[in-house]
């Protein structure tokens, strides 16, 4: 279970870095690439990070592990979602922004910001749902909350870096996209699956 | 009754965000402080974000472990306290380091990935203790709420991501500009060190101790005491070092070089504007003016400006050529009017990526010749390569009209330049690769010329130009250098290249650049006899 939490914490980790670097490359042909645009993107990304996370902590408060597991494969899905459908959002979303005055740097701001948004929110309320069905599983042991943080960083890690010198070159923007969605997609069934697993052990101790 | 939360827990948040900010900060300061050295392409920003994550990942480790599973709330802030401390003196020695780490490490492959993995390195030691900070942040977290609290531990997340933001963006917009890289260091150090001021329970340690607590003060203080290290940039902005210095001509004149982080842009003659002293301008010069002939009124778009010194020249003939530039950077263009002597008012300068400033234009035939000059010794914009960009430039472009593309590539592969031609093969009917033979067998410059109109190319077999260059004894001399054309077929076929179109989805530039094919090489089939 501690190691699902683990895998679950560095994949969702790994599709957050991946799709930030892939939405500079979709943003690109729109709105160029500059200061601004990237920092719209990373700004935008955390922002709704922090905002997930804020809100993922609210979520996990008083309920069953099995419960906590089962919003974060929630949480996971909607984002492997949202991930998948942004790129043919953007040309209507340029129309509507951008083709006025591609350079005006509030239009760029918004147009490169809002996108990431939603993703970067779900993938967020993941985080703290893992951690604190971590920090239950195993009665607060430090070791473990660093783990899940070192995962957390080791799969960024990883997802900017495959990102970058593999999914790119390899299936092209909108492929690399669509793969990182897939692959939080089965991270959303392996929560599920440990859900389910846990939440017939909670009956089982609940009716002992 | 209400319970107030104890103090730390107050606090906690404001020095986890502060922590978070300082090691997003230092993953941008070492990019920009080994900029000068080996740019800041792909290779550089990925060694930096690997360093950096990684550092912060075994610092998160590490923090699960430290002080032992019981470990007390006081055990826990000496601990947060020392990593602090160390992270902050690690930082403050990073700039020290830059130059003779780069000088030790750098060889002959181009760029330099044993200095390129060497800088990164550098940051290693101070995100690994600031890594530590989180998951020790988050047992305090615990131990003083004495219980798993989720609302309190997302809000050291949120803490730790808003920090991650502000340490990004406050760098990027902010402090490269006023402070440069190496004062944005020297900053990220002292704010550790604050940190670890602040979180120490000076009240419960002994004198000694206390004392002993002021030693990371001294050290971050003597080695922030140099006040030059490294390369001296003229000044730097959000995007790069711009370095100025003067050579004089062997006439005397005096020339002006402008170099961008690691690459030398430009090179102003300032008595001779039309004078063109580097290889490529002065073919560019030689191509374009083809195109501006017979038009009453020239024009040209310039995407990355540079130092002008291309619009500064046209601007000189009669009648005299209406450059638009496009520059991203706004210090650049500054700079260029300035110290390079652009400033014409037959110039003008948009501020913005060349993108976004050709779709900003009028959407019909502007312009006799656009000149692509936005690359990078060890980066290329792939939305300045595709497909889809090139049929924008052809929208833009009069005819007879020419696209010239300043490709900087590796001589001994041209992986990037063959299919920058073969792109642009899709949407012009005439494409040339001139190339020359003088930069030796490292990175060169490879000049496309994408003609609008057949009738109305240049396309001599080769050209000569006289360029000016210099020994390291700073002497200047003149020379002659050779460009020899070849269409995109002929270079493909005497370089045993393959090719692929680049486009806004698929553009796989930084691995054609580092000279790796990204497809075969179709064999040729036998003929029937």
């Amino acid at each position: 279970m501690v190691i699902g939490i683990l895998a679950a914490e560095a994949l969702l980790a790994f599709c957050t870095l991946a799709f930030e670097l892939a939405m500079a490359r979709l943003i690109a042909p729109h709105a160029g690439m500059s200061t601004d645009t990237w920092t719209a993107i990373i700004a935008a990304f955390l922002v709704a990070w922090a905002l997930g996370t804020f809100v993922g902590g609210r979520m996990a408060e008083g309920i069953s592990v099995a419960r906590v597991l089962c919003r974060a494969a929630i949480a996971a899905v909607v984002g492997a979602v949202l991930a998948a459908i942004v790129p043919s959002l953007l040309n209507a979303w340029d129309q509507m922004v951008l083709d006025p005055a591609p350079l005006e740097v509030w239009r760029v701001v918004l147009f490169a910001g809002l996108p990431p948004l939603p993703v970067g929110f779900c993938f967020g309320l993941a985080a703290p749902l893992l951690l604190t069905a971590m920090v239950r599983l195993t009665k607060g042991s430090g070791v473990a909350i660093g783990l899940v943080n070192a995962m957390g960083a080791a799969g960024s890690v990883l997802g900017a870096l495959t990102m970058l010198w593999l999914l790119l070159d390899v299936w092209g923007t909108r492929g690399a996209v669509l793969s990182i969605a897939a692959l939080a997609g089965a991270t959303a069934v392996l929560l599920l699956g440990m859900a389910w697993r846990l939440r017939g052990q909670e009956g089982q101790e609940e009716a002992a | 009754m209400s319970a107030r939360p104890h103090p730390s827990l107050i606090i906690l948040p404001v020095v986890t965000f502060c922590s978070a900010m300082a090691a997003l900060a230092l993953e941008i300061a070492i990019v920009r402080l080994g900029a000068p050295y080996v740019g800041q392409a792909l290779a550089p920003w990925s060694a930096a974000i690997v360093s950096v994550l990684l550092g912060l990942a075994l610092g998160h480790m590490l923090g699960g472990l430290v002080g032992g599973a019981q470990a007390s709330v006081h055990r826990l802030r000496v601990s947060l306290a020392l990593a602090w401390f160390f992270a902050g003196v690690a930082a403050a020695a990073v700039p020290l380091l830059v130059a003779p780490v780069t000088e030790a490490l750098s060889g002959d492959q181009e760029p330099a990935r044993l200095a390129v993995l060497g800088l990164s390195a550098l940051v290693f030691p101070s995100c690994v203790a600031a890594g530590l900070s989180l998951p020790v942040a988050l047992r305090l977290c615990v131990k003083i709420a004495d219980g798993v609290r989720p609302g309190r531990l997302a809000v050291l997340l949120a803490a730790s991501a808003i920090g991650s933001v502000a340490g990004s963006a406050l760098s990027g917009f902010v402090l490269l500009e006023t402070v440069g890289a190496v004062g944005l260091a020297r900053g990220i150090a002292w704010l550790w060190i604050a940190l670890g001021l602040v979180i120490l329970p000076w009240h419960e340690v002994r004198l000694p101790l206390r004392l002993l607590a002021l030693l990371p003060v001294v050290i971050a203080a003597l080695l922030s005491f140099r006040s030059h290290v490294g390369k001296a940039c003229w000044t730097e902005t959000r995007y790069t070092c711009i370095q100025i210095s003067d050579k004089t001509a062997q006439n005397g004149d005096l020339l002006r070089v402008m170099a961008l982080d690691e690459g030398l842009h430009s090179l102003s003659d300032r008595e001779h504007p039309d004078r063109l002293h580097l290889a490529y301008a002065a073919l560019v010069d030689k191509l374009a003016r083809l195109a501006f002939v017979g038009s009453a009124t020239p024009r040209a778009l310039v995407i990355g400006g540079g130092g002008a010194t291309l619009p500064r020249a046209w601007a000189q003939m009669q009648p005299p050529v209406r450059s638009t530039v496009a520059e991203l950077d706004r210090r650049v263009a500054a700079e260029a009017a300035d110290m390079m002597w652009a400033d014409s008012p037959n110039i003008r300068t948009i501020i913005g990526d060349g993108r976004a400033v050709l779709r900003s234009l009028k959407h019909e035939p502007l312009f006799d010749v656009v000149l692509m000059d936005a690359y990078r010794s060890h980066s290329v914009p792939a939305h300045l390569v595709s497909r889809e960009f090139n049929a924008e430039v052809e929208r833009h472009l009069t005819k007879p009209g020419v696209f010239l593309s300043n490709v900087i590539d590796r001589y001994a592969s041209l992986h990037l330049a063959a299919s920058v031609a073969a792109t642009l093969r899709q949407t012009f009917p005439v494409v040339d690769v001139w190339i020359t033979d003088a930069d030796g067998a490292g990175m060169t410059n490879a000049v496309i010329a994408a003609w609008s109109d057949v009738a109305q190319a240049l396309r001599p077999q080769q050209m000569t130009v006289d360029v000016t260059r210099w020994n390291a004894g700073e002497t200047t001399h003149t020379e002659q250098v050779i460009w020899r054309r070849f269409s995109v077929d002929e270079l493909v076929q005497t370089r045993g290249l393959c090719t692929v179109v680049l486009t806004d989805d698929w553009a796989p530039v930084d691995r054609l650049l580092a000279g790796r094919s990204v497809c075969a090489v179709p064999a040729k089939k036998p003929v029937a006899p």
